[in-house]
């Protein structure tokens, strides 16, 4: 390869990474987080007893709507797993003529959470573990649209900085081992190459996966040159059966615990959401859909039962190839079908490549403060970005943890408390933001945002302890895995943070090269190399 | 089926870890030969092969592979961290 070839490559890899890496450390911070979304769903309603008897919550769920729905045009019904917080319950009542349909999902009086013991819950509002799935891809305060084009656009680059990088390091598979530890630069830069390499497969496929997720969105001309009606697509793709008009008969809904039962012995896999159209009436439909747990694609089977009767009337047809590929990417990127050992390897090449993002936006900053003219006065350009990385690298992480916080300690009753834990985290946010421009010097910034999130992080397991009945002592007694994980979890990374800000703050700048050789006197005795 | 996909990625990964010059001297006190290195990379790549059968074994065709990544990264990484920040047996 040329020389100039390498060096074009260089140069797109330092800038189209760091353009947009602190959206993308968010991104992968806030996605990484979302690989424990159903246990932080739980873990931000500590009052909700654990999931033991999965179909108790589905009668209990059938119950509840036919006392509070009956004459609704369909429910929705998310079946609970001993992983889940509770049913998430959905339903769209009938549109009343002159009234504009609904669109927004999520409406409050139209959506309930059905507990273990198959009663609706009343449990702190919060968005729990969801807000950061949404996140990752939907941003905040932003038009869907904007938000996911932004993302869209971003990822791209990722695209290209993964692949530039490859040919720019191009050492990191020769020197696959190699840690140079307490050298500067040449640190930072091993630390990067390392994180890169030992997840290369996962951050190529969670890049390109990522982009499939959004296609229709970004490359909609397959769609527009072959649909006229764009929805119909998803007809095609996505079959569903023949829709059964409402007839005004009255007549009650079959027993959903014996449907569920026997789909699952047809699909020989769980079943994941229930669909009633026209509950109550003689023309009611069940449509059962299987959990995605069961296999790579998401895009699973479902089944449509005879509501009344509950007779099998149709089951979808085998999906094409194009459906299962495209499912199967969206699959391995949210890792939907991963047990717990699995899911630990996606949670921990998550935090590589967020350690990856990272370390390039700090490697940018260390590889030009030794060639600035002066020290004490950088450009405002090295400033800019020298003062963003802190406030997203240690400043985003620390505002993850308030919202935690705020979803502890905001009353119950504060109105609209689900949006409040949103807007406590944006506003902690700012605040470090502001904070990470005000502080100087920097490495003060550092390690007191750092040292914050550290603090934040470890005294969340110790005031589950004391304030609820779901400390780690208690979770652990009772075997519940998930949230004693959780809280370990929390306390694990805690040290990770505290460990970084003490290794900041001791951190002995060695003398500027070529000036003295006394270099390695001035360093502190644990940056000494342990060879 | 699971452990042991891991456990021959580790061994694959260490073989391919004592290859390397200056992480051979590190931890066994010896200098490395290029014949050693040979035989430890070859030995190396036998055994990300066999992992890949083991994982196929113990999760079946679909899931497989992605086991057998996943199983390979952890196990990089293990032996990462290990020859890197484990006291070697010589000082230099």
């Amino acid at each position: 390869m040329s020389k100039g070839f390498r060096q074009s490559q260089s140069t797109l890899h330092t800038w189209s990474g760091l353009l947009v890496g602190w959206v993308l450390f968010v991104i992968f911070v806030a996605g990484t987080t979302a690989y424990w979304r159903e246990a932080l769903n739980r873990w931000a309603r500590p009052e909700l007893a654990r999931i033991e008897q999965p179909m108790r919550v589905v009668h209990g769920a059938q119950a509840f709507l036919t006392a509070r729905a009956p004459d609704a045009q369909s429910w929705f019904i998310t079946v609970p797993t001993a992983r889940s917080a509770g049913a998430d319950l959905f339903w769209q009542p009938q549109a009343k003529p002159g009234e504009p349909r609904r669109r927004r999902r999520g409406v409050a009086d139209t959506t309930a959470l059905i507990g273990a013991d198959g009663h609706a819950a009343t449990a702190r509002e919060t968005r729990g573990g969801d807000f950061f799935y949404r996140f990752h891809f939907d941003l905040h305060y932003l038009p869907v649209i904007w938000a996911r084009w932004l993302v869209g656009m971003c990822s791209m680059f990722m695209l290209v900085a993964i692949l530039t990088g490859i040919v720019t390091h191009k050492k990191i598979f020769r020197d696959f081992f190699t840690l140079r530890r307490a050298r500067g630069q040449r640190s930072w830069l091993d630390g990067h190459n390392a994180a890169a390499v030992l997840g290369l497969p996962f951050h190529l496929m969670i890049t390109y996966t990522g982009l499939v997720t959004l296609m229709t969105m970004l490359m909609p001309w397959a769609t527009v040159a072959n649909y006229a009606d764009t929805t119909k697509l998803f007809g095609t793709v996505l079959p569903t059966a023949p829709d059964a008009a409402r007839t005004g008969r009255a007549a009650p809904l079959v027993d959903l615990t014996h449907v569920v039962r026997d789909g699952e012995r047809r699909l020989g896999a769980p079943v994941a959401y229930i669909g009633v159209a026209n509950p109550g009436d003689a023309a009611a439909r069940i449509t059962l859909t299987e959990s995605t747990q069961a296999r790579l694609s998401v895009r699973t089977p479902s089944l449509t039962y005879d509501g009344v009767t509950g007779r099998l009337l149709w089951a979808s047809p085998p999906p094409g190839g194009a459906v299962v590929t495209a499912g199967a990417m969206v699959g391995l990127h949210a890792g939907r079908y991963a047990d717990a050992a699995m899911r630990w390897v996606y949670f921990l090449c998550g935090i590589g490549g967020s350690l990856m993002i990272a370390s390039g936006l700090v490697l940018w900053i260390v590889k030009r403060r030794e060639k600035l003219p002066d020290p004490a006065r950088p450009h405002c350009g090295f400033r800019l970005v020298e003062r963003l990385n802190i406030g997203f690298v240690a400043g985003f992480p620390a505002a993850m943890t308030l919202y935690l916080w705020a979803n502890r300690l905001l009353p119950v009753g504060t109105a609209h408390r689900a949006d409040a834990e949103v807007n406590m985290m944006f506003l902690g946010w700012a605040a470090l933001l502001l904070h990470a421009f005000a502080r100087a010097p920097a490495r003060r910034a550092w390690v007191e945002q750092l040292a914050l999130t550290a603090v934040l992080l470890l005294a969340l397991p110790l005031f589950d302890m004391v304030a609820t009945d779901k400390g780690v002592i208690a979770t652990i007694g009772a075997r519940d895995w998930t949230l004693a994980g959780v809280d370990l979890t929390l306390a694990a990374l805690g040290v990770g943070f505290g460990w970084a800000a003490w290794r900041v703050h001791r951190y002995t700048p060695r003398a500027k090269r070529g000036r003295t050789h006394m270099a390695a006197a001035a360093r502190t005795p644990d940056m000494v190399p342990a060879e | 089926m699971i452990a042991l996909t891991f456990l021959i990625a580790l061994a694959g990964f260490a073989c391919f870890g004592l290859a390397n010059d200056r992480h051979h001297g590190r931890q066994l006190g010896r200098a490395l030969t290029r014949a050693t290195a040979r035989r430890l990379r070859v030995v190396g790549w036998l055994a990300l092969a066999l992992a890949f059968g083991a994982a196929l074994h113990g999760w079946g065709p679909v899931i497989g592979p992605i086991g057998w990544f996943a199983a390979v990264m952890a196990a990089a990484a293990a032996t990462f961290l290990a020859l890197n920040l484990l006291p070697g047996r010589t000082q230099h």
